[in-house]
């Protein structure tokens, strides 16, 4: 039977070490992928995947179904990690973080997986690239150096020298919009 | 108190790029609000959905090893397996023979059980005294119990409804006697802003005329500095 992704949490909620070695070959390349688009360094990334995975290894117990998926979970962590070393090292948004983030949306095949996962991944992957597509480029923007930046919203304004109320507008709409093509499926051709 | 939904604010939330203050905010409302704690869920799982627009890179093979080997120098996860985990794992013939324990367990279970009731009706029950706090300030929907034993020498804090704090910050109970405030112990609260708190003290509890809590530094500090979330008397 293919275990869900909860099956694995309790099971490694068990020390069952198997299960997380199931859960890396299903989202180890995405936690390193985010932490490295997140981070720009390739031993950095490595780094926060492995402290990911401990921490889901210790954390296992506390996750609640209820609070999000587990992709979410990981890809929080993930997040966390990164942006805490992006702040130790005082990274501020440059002229590439503000480039239209479309432009480095790869989508790549490569990794030999379980033919339901592979599928299934690629489904997601394609589904939100033209989501992002659907969006207007401003409101993708923010989106952008909110999630891979962990910028606050000031300091959006501030790196995109607009007024704090047309940021957070932006925030609001972005993320509500994307919310309902993903559940939806409902692309408006922009 | 209703409280008006913070709809406006949840996506920037969802995505953690509210400031600190409007955090907060946000984290006492979604403590006592469930529609919007289902609102920011769905609001998150959709941001998630960001970290599948990057371009999938694969990480070194030596990765996956250096995790295992990790984890297997690390502590064991906090939950150990429960009785349904443990019997799923077990070989049916012992599963059967542990089934056998398990039955004989409660029925010796009942008959004590009958024994400590019959006992109990011909033995004086301690008292507990118990102490209600009711929450103010930036958490007026927060509340909390004492329960204290009858001598006073033993008791336990219980609270809910009050917004959980950054990891630098924890809550402290203050055991207040003519003016003085002694500490009673510091905890947090989980993100439904539940908690407790086995209170230590130098007098008996019941000495304390009243008892505070504040937000304080993560530790406690000799003496309240932050806002007063919970208060109540004897």
């Amino acid at each position: 039977m293919f275990p869900s992704d909860e099956d694995l949490l309790h099971q490694i909620a068990s020390a069952q070490s198997n299960a997380l070695a199931i859960l890396y070959d299903r989202y180890g390349r995405l936690v390193f992928s985010l932490s490295l688009r997140m981070v720009g360094n390739t031993s950095a990334a490595e780094e926060i995947t492995q402290d990911v995975f401990v921490q889901v290894w210790n954390n296992a117990a506390t996750y609640q179904p209820a609070l999000g998926k587990v992709t979410t979970w990981l890809t929080s962590i993930t997040r966390y990690r990164s942006i805490d070393l992006l702040r130790r090292r005082n990274v501020r948004p440059d002229g590439h973080m503000l480039e239209d983030p479309l432009e480095d949306l790869v989508l790549s095949g490569g990794r030999e997986e379980l033919p339901e996962v592979q599928v299934e991944a690629k489904t997601d992957k394609q589904q939100v690239r033209l989501a992002l597509a659907d969006l207007p480029e401003e409101q993708r923007a923010v989106l952008f150096l909110a999630y891979f930046q962990g910028l606050s919203q000031p300091e959006m304004a501030a790196a995109l020298n607009q007024p704090l109320g047309t940021v957070k507008t932006r925030v609001r709409l972005g993320l509500q919009k994307l919310r309902r093509i993903l559940e939806d499926g409902e692309l408006t051709g922009r | 108190m209703i409280q008006q939904h913070l709809i406006d604010e949840l996506p920037a939330y969802a995505l953690d790029c509210l400031e600190e203050s409007e955090r907060h905010a946000v984290e006492r409302h979604l403590a006592v609000c469930a529609e919007c704690r289902t609102e920011v869920t769905a609001l998150q799982d959709a941001a998630a959905n960001l970290a599948l627009s990057v371009a999938q890179v694969e990480p070194a093979p030596q990765l996956k090893s250096a995790i295992l080997a990790r984890i297997a120098t690390v502590r064991t996860p906090t939950r150990s397996m429960n009785w349904g985990d443990w019997l799923r794992n077990l070989q049916p013939a012992w599963g059967v023979a542990a089934l056998a324990v398990i039955v004989l367990l409660v029925v010796s279970n009942l008959i004590l059980w009958n024994q400590v009731r019959t006992l109990a009706q011909n033995t004086p029950v301690p008292s507990f005294q118990v102490v209600s706090l009711a929450g103010t300030g930036p958490a007026d929907t927060a509340h909390g119990v004492m329960i204290v034993t009858d001598n006073g020498r033993f008791g336990t804090l219980v609270v809910d409804a009050l917004p959980e704090l950054d990891k630098e910050q924890q809550y402290q109970l203050w055991l207040i006697l003519d003016g003085q405030r002694t500490s009673g112990g510091v905890f947090s609260v989980d993100s439904w802003g539940y908690g407790a708190l086995v209170i230590r003290a130098p007098l008996p509890l019941d000495a304390y005329s009243d008892f505070g809590v504040t937000v304080e530094p993560a530790g406690g500090s000799s003496a309240p500095t932050g806002d007063k979330v919970l208060g109540g008397s004897f």
